[in-house]
């Protein structure tokens, strides 16, 4: 069907013409934009031609706004995608907690649990995120078993506080190895004057001092002196409760 | 993509013009900018955001996100999107623009969707117990807009459609198939048809053969629907229409409907 032969139906219709034709055509194309289709998007041709139409319009002033936005944004992202890594690559294994064969405080009881292939738990609230007594002098009624790759100097601790999430979780229980070197990028149980034991990862590794950071946004990194007993030990694994450990 | 002529035989590829083909970004440097995201590196990771985040502010604006929330929107999306394409072990989108706009159109719409079932439980919770505040707190000003479907541009004078015609899109998405909606698309961004009938491989003359097919039903369609709209919807509609130049009167309305 030829375009001449299309013509008088569109009088009946109603309409002028070709440009007055193509301005419902945009509205409805605008509108199809607004609704959400993607279908226009999908062309990658078109996605390119978008893009160089819009950067062409950016004005002085706005491309100095998104310089900065960019800057805070790239860094919040970088905080993030080092903590999911981080998290992707903390080991998880399965929680196989049994009665202590020796009951006391961690400090009696840690050498008995590592002979016997576990590591004492604490389950208190004086631990990770909350503020407390000394570790060693927790009362220690369970121990959980070790997984073969993890040799002595290790401790289980339950963290609560929803400071690194989503890496840890209240209630997750941790492995926390106390012979290991404290380096950047890793996990550590410390504790802070003001708020007991906490569980934090370091981003910041110096001689004297140790930059902590928590994986949730909303908490501010600190710092602490790196003077003996300022850390615990060193997270080396994850303790699923759940069947389905990686 | 239908690049199928009128007795169903594909058409040869039309080569396209030097602005439809020749000024494309080039591939490797979409791949050196991934690569700089998923190695974490703090320039790469700016110059992702320097680059798409006006393309995702133009976005939300033509998506109707209220002016005083495009950026929290944006800015919420760039930096999940950005974990994401870190974390990714798979091969790189094909055309990371494409993919970072219908990510993010994606997005919106599920925005609204979780909009519209917080609206509606808010609101079946204020019919209960008389609690408006709730919807208030819960939602923002777009979201209800969108939650409701009257119309979700902002008060600012953007060109966002009216009520009537995100109706009339509905209705169009039904009926038009993908490269027509991909068409209408590209008109509405004013996009020469000579590029459009490029990036659907159609020839010049197939592709302004298929615009005037559509033009004929738009206004055919949109005409039917305004026959069976009424009240204030109805008056929208006719006001657009005529807007659109389409001359209406009870005799068109009577002998389409």
């Amino acid at each position: 069907m030829t375009r001449e032969n299309q013509m008088p139906s569109l009088h009946l219709l109603g309409i002028d013409g070709d440009d007055d034709a193509s301005s419902l055509i945009r509205i409805a194309g605008d509108a199809l934009d607004v609704n959400g289709d993607c279908a226009a998007y999908e062309n990658d041709n078109f996605a390119e031609w978008y893009e160089r139409e819009v950067h062409g319009r950016i004005s002085i002033a706005d491309r100095q706004s998104g310089e900065r936005l960019a800057q805070r944004i790239a860094r919040g992202a970088q905080a993030r995608i080092r903590a999911a890594r981080i998290a992707a690559s903390l080991p998880v294994r399965p929680f196989r907690a049994r009665a202590a064969a020796v009951v006391g405080n961690i400090n009696h009881v840690a050498r008995a649990a590592s002979e016997s292939g576990c590591a004492p738990w604490v389950e208190s609230r004086a631990v990770a995120a909350g503020a407390g007594r000394e570790i060693w002098d927790e009362p220690c009624e369970q121990w959980v078993e070790l997984p073969a790759e993890f040799a002595g100097g290790n401790l289980a601790l339950t963290v609560t506080g929803d400071s690194m999430t989503p890496c840890l979780e209240s209630g997750d229980v941790i492995l926390v190895n106390t012979h290991k070197v404290v380096t950047r990028d890793c996990i550590v149980v410390a504790r802070r004057a003001e708020d007991g034991y906490v569980v934090k990862h370091v981003t910041r590794c110096g001689r004297a001092a140790l930059e902590l950071s928590s994986f949730n946004r909303a908490y501010e990194p600190f710092t602490i002196e790196r003077v003996p007993g300022a850390v615990v030990g060193v997270v080396v694994a994850k303790l699923a409760r759940d069947e389905g450990v990686s | 993509m239908d690049s199928r002529g009128e007795r169903g035989q594909v058409l040869p590829r039309a080569r396209g013009t030097e602005r439809a083909h020749g000024a494309r970004p080039d591939p490797a440097a979409d791949m050196e900018l991934l690569a700089g995201v998923r190695r974490n590196e703090l320039t790469g990771l700016r110059n992702f955001v320097l680059r798409f985040e006006p393309v995702l502010m133009d976005q939300a604006r033509r998506l109707g996100v209220a002016q005083d929330e495009r950026r929290t929107v944006v800015t919420e999306f760039l930096d999940d999107m950005l974990v994401r394409l870190a974390g990714e072990k798979t091969e790189a989108p094909r055309s990371l623009t494409a993919f970072v706009i219908t990510s993010f159109r994606n997005c919106v719409t599920d925005l609204r969707r979780e909009a519209a079932v917080r609206a509606r439980h808010s609101q079946s919770q204020e019919e209960m117990i008389g609690t408006e505040h709730v919807v208030r707190a819960t939602c923002s000003e777009f979201m209800l807009r969108s939650a409701r479907g009257d119309g979700c541009g902002d008060d600012s004078g953007d060109e966002s459609p009216s009520y009537a015609v995100v109706m009339l899109a509905r209705a169009l998405i039904e009926s038009c198939s993908y490269d027509e909606r991909q068409l209408l698309i590209w008109s509405a961004h004013r996009v020469a048809l000579r590029d459009c009938a490029a990036w659907l491989g159609l020839s010049y003359d197939a592709a302004k053969q298929k615009l005037f097919r559509l033009r004929v039903r738009l206004v055919r369609d949109s005409v039917a629907r305004l026959s069976a709209l009424a009240g204030p919807d109805r008056a929208e509609l006719a006001r657009i229409l005529r807007r659109a130049g389409v001359q209406i009167n009870n005799d068109v309305t009577r002998s389409t409907a």
